[in-house]
């Protein structure tokens, strides 16, 4: 299996309240209904829920100074859990899950009738689908096997969005994004110069056959910028920016995005001009943000307790609970409830995960020593409860995921004090040079054994700091590959500065938002390759009405 | 004449927009880049293009589906869609119809999206690039060409690389608004209750509202600015009998105008007809013998059975179908022109039965006081249609439907390179317009029931079948009633067949009658499923060798619920 993250998005926001919800109603009903029927037969259910996200949708993209695409939408889309056997027998691998690939749109007005045809029709599909590949001899030790933990029944309902944040000024958001993005326009090197507003507003809702009834909001905007410029030699060479908020108005001001956009072009140019650089092994330096992606992909995918129950996973860490796996003045958890961290609002946040836990800061490394893995409830043979990191994109079934990984040290250095320990192990390594990596776009890793147990990460923004004291030289086409215990025993230090790396990440259950705060960190030696050449030739002729810039 | 006339026919339907072609922001900066191209596009070593084209559909489109009176989803929608032609060479040989798989264009073919605003920059900035990239791969196809025949010491093709065609200058665009959204939403939301009055398995009744201004220029001169419009409205239900086998209608209304939908009295007419239908077709038995034999097919059926046939058909296409020189050794590419020689000079092919003619009429509007709604007054690549084009005659083959580029039975544009659109993007490929299934000597329905007993009889058959399509307002319906025929008295007793496949092999050869009564159909099911067509063609064909029931009778899917129904 191969994870992903990338750039982007999100933020969870939540008041505690009692809600009247028509729509709520409808699907307890039909849940009721159908669980008390399902529950008799000869292969019985003895458990189901619907999760349902009621999304609204806003897009906005500017390009070059042009309006490139409107789009709203309302959606329900469900996703439906059954399993088969009973909890005992599942806790010993004999339950079986099917888990419908396809997330099955409900009506968006509340005509019961209606939903309840739909809840109807597509519960008695997976159900037929789920006893077709049901076992119930199925051998015990069969992880692969799929049941959940019994759960007590909860309720928890957000208070109803406030009806002023349900729509934007669309006229002026899009003379903003057109401001913004104009500033592309006139250099025919540039082949993206993208603007991109995304709002997303809207309900989550979780009910279950064991009485569980949740309601969660979820808000979040976004602010994307993506733009990209050929190099001479036809090198296609992008950067990316992201800001988050709860609501579009809360998102910076347009000065200041136009000043990053600024700084953007002025590395781009600086990038287009910049030496191809040759594969390396040696120290380096990661910025916090380039930190985050490389503990959620080396570390992150490595606790994510679900898949280590298969025996054709890497299993890196199943069996090193109370063992040293980090540096030991590293410290590392996972908070879901985590609403901002130094002011930045996250987007791994949930009140409830997607199996209808509640979420909970969960403590992963003290002192380097692993403490717990990321849970869900699937029965493992540790016997321990979820932790509420079941997560899923619609239509996927949940399983345990990051959320908020948040990385911290107890002994911080300067960053000047991070520079002379990256100089003297150059020196020591006979190298003319390390590497600082300023940015990446996101990464990926393996987890499986079919593969290379390996990672690879794709830094945007990447410096050569020379040994002899000369300045900085910002370098292009570097790919960062290694394999994680080795990339473990590397870290030597980390910086006074935090940073977090918003990004979208997926898996097995889908792409979903999460982030990665980490301090700045030295690594005694890494290895790049070089990156996929790409061969765009500059247009022929120069920009029509470049003029009217 | 004849353009005076389509400007005269056009602008009786257009509404004001308020700008002139000098003022049109879309196509004066299609035309500026375009002129811009054709002036400065060159690389040093290859030759400048000599035709590019550009077209550009202006979208808008409305669509709202609900099931039981619950609505699903609901958007207006604005994009626009747009092609690039950009020819290097001349019209004899181009870099087209031309493959060199030696040279690689992975990273030139893209285009870029144009922008919703009508910022002359911005849709000047995507043909810029785009043109820019079509026109390396083009220079580079073509000068290899040359090489080839060069090296292989060919002046010339038997067939040229592309049409020359009148210039045209239209420009007609419409201004498009559609009502509010609400009160569609309104109008599904209650169709989708009033389909349910019977207990359904799955429904839907959806509507898509589509209309468009295309603008096509092209450095010939070529320009015209075109309204198009299209309305569908479908509704499905699908309930199961006693023993799980699905049973379903399908009911499409589409219309060539944007908001032409039916009264809503009509659709409920015909929702009171399906539900009926559907329990009767519930409660019969379905038919379990396998049947060899003739059948006659009336209505509806008869129009799919011929456009199935006729469509279908890879050997005997009313379609091009051009084959690509390749860059390869010498004996094949002389065997290449020696095959495209004899192309040229083969004779006429027989496609089917003797009775049978096919022809095309492109600017008819209406038959027999219905109308038609597959017009084309000038198609997508600007070249106006003759009033009537013959593909069969007595079952020989003719003629095709054509473009711009030559074929071995067409080397003109017939102007049938129709523009269809697919949600929010717009295509083009050769396509019929209105098309009609004539018989040199129709027959009454009574002499084609009674050839149809008497080749049952021949064949020592105690019954045959008829097919029957039911008449409704719809313009569409999957629904059709089957009667068997006792061979001693004529009688006809109705029963259940829920397969009919009319896609069988050489179904035009085994014609073997038609009705003197002609109707007309519509269909959007050429394309991508949203191009509209009018067929006429005869009420009632009778079909020799026609095989119904065995292993289908056993094919049929089954569902039995696990819970019952909500309600139930």
């Amino acid at each position: 299996m191969i994870r992903r993250i990338l750039f982007l998005l999100a933020f969870g926001w939540a008041t505690i309240g009692q809600a009247q919800d028509e729509f709520l109603n409808i699907l307890n009903e039909e849940i009721n209904r159908e669980f008390e029927h399902l529950s008799t037969l000869r292969t019985p259910v003895y458990f189901m829920s619907y999760h349902v996200s009621d999304m609204n949708s806003i897009v906005l993209s500017s390009s070059f100074g042009n309006l490139m695409n409107t789009n709203s939408d309302h959606s329900r889309l469900l996703n439906i859990d059954i399993k088969l056997g009973n909890y005992d027998s599942s806790t010993d691998g004999k339950s079986n899950q099917y888990g419908m690939r396809q997330a099955i749109p409900l009506p968006i007005t509340n005509s019961e009738e209606s939903i309840k045809q739909t809840l109807w029709m597509a519960t008695d599909i997976m159900y037929k689908m789920s006893s077709a590949s049901y076992n119930p001899n199925a051998d015990a030790s069969d992880k692969t096997q799929s049941g959940i933990q019994k759960l007590n029944p909860k309720t928890y309902y957000d208070e109803e969005l406030p009806s002023d944040i349900k729509s934007i000024d669309t006229k002026e958001w899009i003379r903003k994004l057109n401001e913004l993005s104009i500033a592309f326009k006139g250099n025919k090197d540039y082949i993206q110069g993208d603007v991109i507003l995304r709002y997303v507003y809207g309900k989550k809702y979780f009910i279950s056959s064991e009485g569980t009834k949740i309601i969660q909001n979820e808000v979040r905007a976004e602010i994307q910028i993506a733009a990209a410029i050929r190099s001479a030699d036809g090198e296609v060479i992008p950067l990316h920016q992201n800001y988050f908020a709860r609501i579009p108005s809360e998102l910076p001001d347009q000065q200041l995005i136009q000043s990053d956009i600024e700084q953007m072009t002025k590395t781009l140019t600086a990038l287009q001009t910049a030496e191809k650089a040759e594969p390396f092994a040696g120290p380096a330096i990661f910025s916090g943000g380039a930190s985050g992606v490389f503990f959620h992909e080396i570390f992150g995918h490595r606790i994510e307790a679900d898949r280590l129950g298969s025996e054709f996973d890497s299993q890196t860490f199943k069996d090193k609970m109370g063992e040293r796996v980090l540096p030991k003045f590293l410290q590392v958890r996972a908070d879901p409830t985590a609403k901002t961290y130094n002011g930045k609002h996250m987007t791994g946040t949930y009140k409830y995960d997607d199996q209808g836990v509640k979420s909970k800061e969960v403590t992963l490394v003290e002192n380097g020593i692993l403490k717990d893995l990321l849970r869900s409830r699937k029965p493992l043979s540790e016997g321990k409860e979820s932790n509420g990191h079941a997560r899923a994109y619609y239509g996927n079934s949940p399983v345990s995921r990051q959320s908020n990984l948040i990385i911290e040290s107890s002994n911080s250095k300067s960053e000047e004090s991070l520079r002379k320990m990256l100089i003297k192990e150059c020196k020591k390594q006979d190298k003319a040079f390390g590497y600082y990596i300023k940015q990446v776009s996101g990464g990926y890793t393996m987890t499986d054994r079919f593969r290379p147990n390996a990672f690879s990460i794709a830094p945007t923004e990447v410096y050569k700091i020379y040994v002899d004291g000369r300045p900085d030289e910002i370098v292009r086409g570097v790919d960062l590959i290694g394999t994680p215990l080795t990339m473990f025993s590397e870290i030597r230090a980390t910086g006074e500065d935090i940073e977090t790396f918003f990004g979208y990440c997926g898996a097995e259950s889908g792409y979903i938002p999460v982030t990665a705060t980490s301090p700045s960190l030295f690594v005694r030696k890494i290895e790049t390759q070089k990156k996929l050449e790409s061969n765009v030739e500059q247009p022929i002729l120069e920009e029509p009405n470049n003029f009217n810039k | 004449m004849r353009i005076a006339y389509l400007i005269t026919l056009l602008s009786i339907s257009i509404t004001a927009i308020g700008q002139s072609a000098d003022t049109d922001v879309i196509l004066t900066s299609m035309k500026a880049e375009l002129n811009r191209n054709m002036k400065e596009l060159s690389i040093e070593g290859y030759e400048k293009p000599f035709y590019i084209g550009y077209g550009v559909s202006d979208i808008k489109t409305l669509n709202v589906s609900a099931s039981r009176g619950g609505l699903i989803a609901s958007s207006v929608d604005s994009s626009k869609s747009w092609y690039a032609r950009v020819m290097v060479g001349d019209y004899t040989i181009s870099d087209e119809n031309y493959q060199d798989q030696k040279l690689n264009f992975d990273q030139e073919f893209s285009y870029e999206n144009l922008p919703l605003d009508n910022n002359p920059d911005g849709i000047r900035r995507s043909l810029w690039i785009s043109t820019n990239n079509i026109y390396k791969s083009a220079a580079k196809l073509h000068k290899s060409k040359i090489q080839l025949l060069k090296q292989n010491n060919i002046d010339s093709l038997p067939l040229a690389d592309f049409s020359k065609e009148p210039v045209q200058s239209i420009y007609a665009p419409k201004q498009f608004e559609f009502d509010p959204l609400s009160q569609y939403e309104k109008m599904i939301m209650d169709l989708s209750s009033s389909l349910n009055n019977a207990p359904s398995f799955r429904s839907e009744t959806s509507l898509s509202l589509l209309a468009a201004n295309h603008y096509f220029v092209n450095s010939e001169g070529t320009s015209v600015v075109t309204p198009y419009e299209l309305s569908q409205l479908s509704m499905v239900t699908q309930r199961l009998d006693n023993e799980g086998r699905f049973v379903g209608a399908r009911l499409v209304y589409m219309n060539n105008a944007k908001e032409a939908l039916p009264e809503v009295s009509d659709i409920n007419a015909d929702i009171t007809r399906v539900n009926k239908e559907l329990n009767k077709q519930i409660e019969r038995e379905p038919f379990s013998d396998l049947y060899y034999g003739p059948v006659l097919i009336e209505g509806e059926l008869a129009s799919d059975f011929l456009t199935a046939q006729l469509f279908g058909s890879r050997n005997a296409s009313i379609f091009p179908d051009r084959q690509n020189l390749v860059n390869s050794d010498e004996a094949n590419i002389r065997s290449f022109i020696e095959n495209q020689q004899k192309q040229l000079e083969k004779k006429s092919q027989k496609i089917g039965s003797s009775n049978l003619n096919i022809a095309v009429y492109p600017k008819l509007e209406a038959f027999n006081g219905q109308k038609l709604i597959g017009q084309t007054t000038i198609d997508a690549e600007g070249v106006v249609p003759p009033d009537t084009i013959n593909l069969v005659s007595n079952g020989q083959l003719i003629g095709q439907l054509n473009d711009r580029t030559p074929t071995t039975t067409t080397q003109r544009s017939n102007g049938h390179n129709r523009l269809h659109f697919n949600y929010m993007s717009s295509f083009k490929n050769v396509a019929p317009s209105n098309i009609a299934f004539t018989p040199t000597q129709g027959k009454s329905a009574e002499e084609l029931k009674e050839d149809l007993i008497q080749k049952a009889k021949d064949l020592g058959l105690t019954y045959t079948l008829i097919f029957r399509s039911l008449k409704l307002n719809a313009d569409q319906s999957n629904l059709y009633e089957c009667y068997k025929v006792s061979t001693e008295t004529g009688e006809e007793e109705l029963i259940r067949i829920d397969r009919l496949n009319l896609a069988g092999n050489n179904g035009l050869f085994r014609i073997s009658g038609m009705s003197n009564q002609l109707e007309v159909h519509h269909s959007l099911g050429y394309g991508m499923g949203t191009l509209p067509m009018s067929i006429i063609c005869p009420q009632s064909i009778l079909v020799d060798g026609f095989e119904i029931g065995g292993n289908d009778n056993n094919r049929q899917a089954r569902y039995e619920p696990s819970i019952p129904a909500p309600g139930e």
